[in-house]
């Protein structure tokens, strides 16, 4: 009766028989959590990146001898995406581990704690983004409508993208501990070799680090993000489908991995 | 109708030795496979088979360790098992540990519907227990503060009238509650009978025998994770009671 395997076509089924549960707990996470007795509230997270950025932009804006009015939503749109994305990833490693209370009272599926994490993220996210929206509004003065209608299919390979590194992290978090210590050095690594601060044209001579930025997953996503709404054209078609590869293939391993691993996790919390 | 069957159920679990397996570990093991893991496999349940219809009572007893409680998290579908075939008609409610899984930053309020949530209610069928969950706790306004603010015994009522809030087929309950001061423990314990007279079935574990024999139809002795005997509850609790006396270090 009960095999190891327990991913089949219910599963999203009782996913979202627990909706109210998972966004009982999004919302606790949001209001309770994070900024409890504190003076600004969610304001905190969007005072980081757009601190961060201020200073990005004075410093490498007169680097890459950049005007602000073009370097601004440049910058601030790829923080944010970037944001939403390792935040995914670092706190879905404690995602099982958090939830083991409930886990360990009653047979749920899984994957509902890694999404709890990243709805949550998504949130501040999606505020954050407004603003960088607004702001590219104000310099540029323009937006193509279009390329709004663009990003709702970019946004949603972005929010699947997330919980998918959320739930491969956690699972991989809760059998080897040092997974959290890793990931953290290894998205340091890729934040730099991510055209999050610069252009890739940005390089005087590119040649093989330009093909190294065309291979990068993270550079795609965050061109499906971008491309659309400051050039006001549509990504790339490698980069379309890179995007989709990557999801694919996250998304895979993360359906491999709660098949295999899901019924024993509790074991390891 | 309710039924729970399990046919030659075994349950074995990892059990790291140091606090957990670490990739230096792996990697020591992957490259000389010589190097001990930090895992070793505990066989929790072995060979179990019964059944357990509609209107039954029962109870598990056995000493410590017996694996009392893990049979209950089986049943309930929280443990994975190795062998056997394990059925379970009916929906389950699962009392094992009261006081956990709380968000203490939150209300009572929100832990309330968040608790009801996770079992399965939706807002419109919360709406009508929320009042009488209220009542019974006799927090007052204590629910629109948050759970941090709360004493041990505090907690207690709200877990409990949350927990049998509901209307299960099947009940699972892990040791009889202990629940707060005197007045509410009699309060309690009229509750927790009237909750598990609507259950069909109700499966516990517990080291208070009388109040066993009392309410139990049957009883499931286990002994080192497997089934020792099984059978009407006087009986049952009778043999128990006469090895566990000629143990050495028996009270």
């Amino acid at each position: 009766m009960i095999g190891p395997q327990i991913i089949h076509l219910d599963y999203l089924e009782r996913i979202w028989q627990l909706r109210y549960f998972i966004f009982a707990l999004v919302q606790n996470d949001i209001v309770n959590q994070r900024y409890k007795g504190s003076f600004l509230g969610v304001g905190w997270s969007l005072m980081r990146p757009m601190v961060m950025t201020a200073i990005l932009c004075v410093v490498f804006g007169k680097l890459f001898n950049r005007p602000l009015a073009e370097y601004a939503p440049y910058l601030l749109l790829g923080m944010t995406t970037w944001q939403f994305l390792t935040e995914s990833i670092n706190q879905g490693c404690c995602a099982f581990i958090t939830g083991a209370s409930y886990i360990k009272q009653q047979r749920v599926p899984l994957a509902i704690f890694p999404l709890r994490i990243v709805l949550a993220s998504a949130f501040h996210f999606l505020i954050a983004f407004g603003i960088a929206l607004a702001v590219t509004l104000i310099f540029r003065g323009y937006i193509d409508p279009l390329a709004l209608l663009a990003l709702i299919p970019a946004l949603l390979i972005l929010f699947l993208l997330a919980w998918s590194l959320a739930i491969v992290s956690g699972v991989l978090q809760a059998h080897f501990p040092d997974m959290a210590n890793m990931l953290e050095i290894f998205l340091q690594i890729a934040f730099y070799v991510t055209p999050i601060l610069y252009r890739p044209e940005d390089f005087p001579n590119r040649g093989r680090l330009m093909e190294f930025f065309d291979w990068n997953p993270f550079a795609s996503i965050l061109a499906l993000v971008r491309t659309p709404i400051l050039d006001g054209t549509l990504p790339t078609g490698q980069q379309i489908f890179l995007s989709l590869a990557f999801l694919a293939a996250v998304g895979t391993l993360a359906i491999f991995l709660l098949r295999k691993l899901e019924r024993t996790l509790v074991f390891w919390i | 109708m309710a039924q729970i069957q399990f046919q030659n159920v075994d349950l074995e679990y990892p059990i790291r030795e140091n606090q957990s397996l670490t990739l230096k570990e792996i990697i020591f093991h992957g490259l000389f496979r010589k190097v001990k893991r930090g895992i070793r496999t505990v066989k929790a349940l072995n060979d179990l088979t019964f059944t357990i219809t509609n209107g039954e009572r029962v109870g598990i007893i056995g000493l410590n360790g017996a694996g009392k409680s893990t049979l209950l998290r089986t049943i309930g579908g929280i443990f994975p098992i190795q062998r056997g075939t394990r059925h379970v008609d009916g929906s389950i409610c699962s009392l094992f540990d009261i006081g956990v899984g709380f968000e203490l930053n939150a209300t009572g309020w929100q832990n309330v519907r968040l608790r009801g949530y996770f079992q399965g209610e939706t807002p419109t069928s919360l709406k009508g227990k929320l009042q009488e969950i209220a009542e019974f706790t006799e927090l007052g306004d204590f629910l629109d503060l948050p759970l941090r603010c709360y004493s041990t015994g505090m907690l207690t009522r709200l877990a409990f009238a949350v927990a049998t809030a509901r209307n299960p087929e099947i009940l699972l309950i892990d040791e009889v509650f202990g629940t707060g001061d005197v007045v509410f423990q009699k309060k309690a314990e009229q509750r927790m009978r009237e909750f598990m007279h609507r259950a069909h079935i109700v499966v516990m574990v517990g080291h208070h025998l009388e109040f066993l024999q009392e309410f139990c139809t049957r009883v499931i002795w286990l002994h080192h994770g497997s089934i020792r005997a099984i059978g009407p509850a006087r009986e049952t609790i009778r043999a128990y009671l006469g090895e566990a006396n000629q143990l050495p270090n028996a009270a």
